[in-house]
């Protein structure tokens, strides 16, 4: 049987956070595959346009052992995997758990250990989470996973011979400028220029016209890229949103990303590696050579060749099957070339083997969309006027969704029961909480209650009170 | 048709188009020769009437149509618009122009931004634009490649950045027939006129108002609450709430009631001497106390917190109160460099 196990510190825990909170963009599920090496966290769309995986080999850990169990009569493959509901992880692995700010906190994390329990003789296997804090508390999760096979992206590096590098915090500006309600993007290079272009693709008139989202496009300098070697005029598109996924987690990691293409409707993949951690993103990409030009007259659908087919094609047959290949076919497992509509991909059609894993995966809805929108940063609460010059106080608040609480504030005459109530510093540096922040925090108050025995607060301090009755 | 204009004054634009986005989804816009103005009239709740100098916000300003005064009606989604001026804060240059792609007219605002990656103390020079769009065809045509001899900046440095950020935001151009019909709403002269405290107090303060009748009025009606806003002609503004539980108010003293200008009234000072403001003045007795002397109007709070939203480009304002029936707020931009005496000017009325 397969032996697991890995310690991290508190750094290693806010790294894993992140990373899940990525992977959540992208799908419900996340697989985790073991080898002696690493250990690989990663999600594929439901789609199958996008894979991400996160490897963490063994100088990302405090500690990492992993063996793959006594040799079998028939040669196991030497790796273990499984597949488990990110939302699992992701309450284990909570946000700020790993936080400088938090560790004089009494129960702040010291390490977190992952156990993996599957013995031949116990009918159930686990794996089990072990987070010891400050003053001797420990946490335990136990989850349940369902052993998976796990599909990988394959990513011809050599013949991708287009590449760039960047700074995440270029690519973060040039994201911030795209519409919110975007879905496609575009880039291209050409005259010393890099343009980036997000847009929608679906055709709206008359009155809807307006309701059609900005078409934004980016110009960047080619110097504004540290390694540049990318073909003149060649277009790739891919899909905002993932962009964007990658992007937020690359720029919380401060890091050079490297993008690898060959051409459009071929895969391309996004890097990054920092800390013993390295993350790919294979991404399938659409050759728009269409857009964003505004052609005169008739556009009719370009000719979008399908990805396996010999390049030698007539272009007859080319226009013919003008749809785009966007899914399975750069996929390993899935080697099946099949024309997929570029706009809406379908679950992509894989080989018998697969059926049953994109049966379930399509079971499930899809709901890692996220679409939190930080509130105004005034403190909803507060009766002073703000000081500050921000815009968004202007804003109307929703007068339903957050309720006016009124509450006693005794965190200042109270300095000694630190952990019995939320914190001064937390509520003024997350006043602009989403809802989700403070569900967090409240399920951490409810957490820190059940640990440490309950107790009822003086309502007045005993020295107030002496003198009267004595 | 054609307009194009390089805005100068990127924050005060996009804080104004921020201001009026918060109020309806479509504005109408007119351009023309002598001035911007900007129109949002939704299904209920306040309109808005502004009217901007041209030179308040752009530094040029090219306008041709074959209406009177090269006069370009257009529908524009406000919030779009206004996200894209906010892509503009700190920006070298940007400039806003009308365009058409795929046949979709737009509003293409480009912006160059400067970074710079290191303290360096290299200035900028603002880019200038010396093309000319081709003249032929109706529209400016936008042929989006790059423009090199706008984008190619004179004060580059090594270490400068320069990114070039093109908004489009789809528009719909309006005939004169469509908007002969729309015209400002006429209401009666004002009981009382009175320069508001800065708007900030009163959002913050209207605010936790509403958010305590929603609080205590839980359950019983889904209706919005309302604020009762009241005022005399002796500077005295009530803001109060009431619910079946409580009642609040809050009163500013000490504020300015603006002084009639006879020039402005068609019977001059004997206009000003009936002018019904004057008759309120009198009402409230020689310490402005009496009760007759004050205008009162009930307006719904959550409209009304989204017209404070003007609070954003810091004004200063007037609210006329006509008892009972209306209340219009004149938001006066602030003033440009010059110091004109032409006044940008937004309106807002909450008709009862």
């Amino acid at each position: 049987m397969p032996t697991l196990l890995f310690i991290v510190g508190p750094p290693g825990a806010a790294s894993i956070h992140d990373l899940l909170t990525c992977l959540a963009k992208f799908d419900e599920d996340v697989s985790l595959e073991a080898t002696p090496q690493f250990l690989r966290i990663s999600s594929l769309n439901i789609s199958k346009t996008t894979h991400a995986a996160f490897t963490l080999n063994s100088s990302f850990f405090d500690r990492y052992h992993f063996s793959p169990g006594p040799a079998q009569p028939q040669p196991q493959p030497k790796i273990w995997t499984c597949k488990i509901q990110n939302r699992a992880l992701l309450a284990i692995f909570r946000r700020r758990l790993g936080d400088q700010r938090d560790r004089d906190r009494d129960t702040g994390l010291e390490t977190c250990e992952c156990e993996l329990q599957a013995n031949a003789d116990q009918a159930e296997c686990r794996l089990i989470f072990r987070l010891n804090c400050r003053q001797g508390v420990v946490k335990t999760y136990r989850l349940f996973y369902e052993s998976a096979e796990i599909l990988h992206a394959a990513f011809d590096r050599v013949g991708s011979t287009n590449y760039w590098s960047v700074s995440s915090r270029t690519l973060r500006d040039v994201v911030e400028y795209f519409g919110p309600k975007t879905d496609q993007l575009d880039w291209y290079f050409q005259n010393g220029k890099v343009t980036f272009t997000s847009y929608t693709e679906k055709i709206q008139s008359g009155k809807e016209i307006l309701k059609q989202p900005m078409h934004t496009s980016v110009a960047l300098e080619r110097k504004d890229f540290d390694d540049f070697n990318v073909q003149e005029g060649l277009h790739i598109g891919t899909m905002v949103k993932d962009f964007r996924a990658i992007v937020a987690h690359a720029e919380a990691m401060r890091v050079q990303v490297t993008a690898r293409y060959s051409r459009g409707n071929r895969p391309m993949q996004i890097t990054y590696e920092e800390n013993g951690l390295l993350a790919e993103f294979t991404l399938m990409t659409r050759g728009t050579t269409n857009l964003p030009i505004p052609s005169s007259g008739s556009r009719g659908t370009p000719a979008r060749d399908l990805s396996m087919r010999p390049v030698s094609r007539p272009p007859e047959s080319q226009t013919a099957t003008a749809t785009a290949t966007v899914a399975a076919d750069s996929f390993a497992t899935a080697a099946r070339p099949s024309a997929t509509d570029a706009s809406m991909p379908p679950p992509a059609r894989t080989s018998m083997r697969h059926g049953e894993s994109a049966a379930s995966t399509l079971a499930k809805p899809n709901s890692t969309e996220s679409t939190l929108a930080p509130a105004g940063s005034m403190n909803p609460n507060s009766l002073f006027i703000p000081a500050d010059d921000d815009d968004l106080q202007w804003d109307a608040p929703n007068f339903e969704e957050e309720p006016d609480i009124v509450t006693w504030d005794n965190t200042a005459d109270d300095g000694s029961a630190l952990s019995s109530t939320r914190r001064v510093r937390d509520s003024a540096l997350h006043s602009w909480a989403s809802m989700q922040e403070q569900e967090r925090r409240a399920s951490r108050v409810a957490r820190t209650e059940m640990e440490i025995p309950h107790e009822i607060a003086p309502t007045q301090r005993l020295s107030q009170v002496r003198g009267i009755f004595d | 048709m054609r307009f194009k204009g390089q805005i100068k004054n990127v924050n005060l634009f996009a804080k104004f188009c921020a201001s009026l986005a918060s109020l309806g989804q479509i504005a109408w816009c007119r351009l023309n020769d002598d001035d911007v103005q900007f129109t949002i009239i939704p299904d209920k709740g306040s309109q808005v009437w502004s009217v901007l100098k041209p030179e308040t916000v752009f530094e040029t300003y090219i306008l041709q149509s074959a209406s009177p005064k090269n006069t370009i009606n257009l529908e524009v989604p406000i919030q779009a618009l206004s996200r894209a001026l906010k892509s503009a804060y700190g920006s070298t240059s940007a400039q806003i122009r009308l365009t058409k792609k795929d046949n979709v007219p737009m509003l293409s605002l480009t912006i160059v931004t400067n970074t710079f990656s290191s303290g360096n103390n290299l200035v900028a020079a603002p880019t200038t634009t010396t093309r000319i769009g081709a003249e032929s065809g109706e529209f400016d045509f936008n042929d989006d490649v790059p423009d090199v001899s706008f984008i190619g900046g004179h004060g580059g440095g090594p270490r400068e950045r320069e990114t070039v950020i093109t908004q489009d935001i789809p528009v719909k151009v309006l005939s004169m027939e469509v908007v002969e019909r729309i015209h400002q709403p006429r209401t009666q002269e004002p009981d009382v006129n009175i320069y508001l405290p800065p708007l900030a107090q009163i959002k913050t303060i209207s605010d936790r108002f509403t958010r305590v009748a929603v609080a205590t009025t839980k359950g019983s009606s889904a209706t919005s609450p309302r604020l009762e806003l009241s005022a005399n002609m002796h500077g005295s503004l009530k803001i109060s709430v009431k619910t079946d539980a409580l009642n609040i108010t809050s009163r500013w003293t000490g504020l300015i009631n603006p002084e009639l200008d006879p020039a402005h009234l068609p019977d001059g000072s004997q206009g000003v001497r009936e002018h019904p403001s004057t008759i309120m003045k009198e009402l409230g007795g020689p310490n402005g106390e009496n009760e007759a002397g004050w205008s009162k109007v009930r307006i719904d709070a959550k409209d009304w917190s989204r017209v404070l939203s003007v609070g954003r480009v810091s004004a200063k304002v007037i609210a006329c109160f006509i008892n009972e029936s209306g209340l219009i707020l004149y938001v006066y931009l602030p003033n440009d460099d010059n110091g004109s005496e032409d006044e940008s000017c937004l309106t807002v009325s909450s008709t009862l």
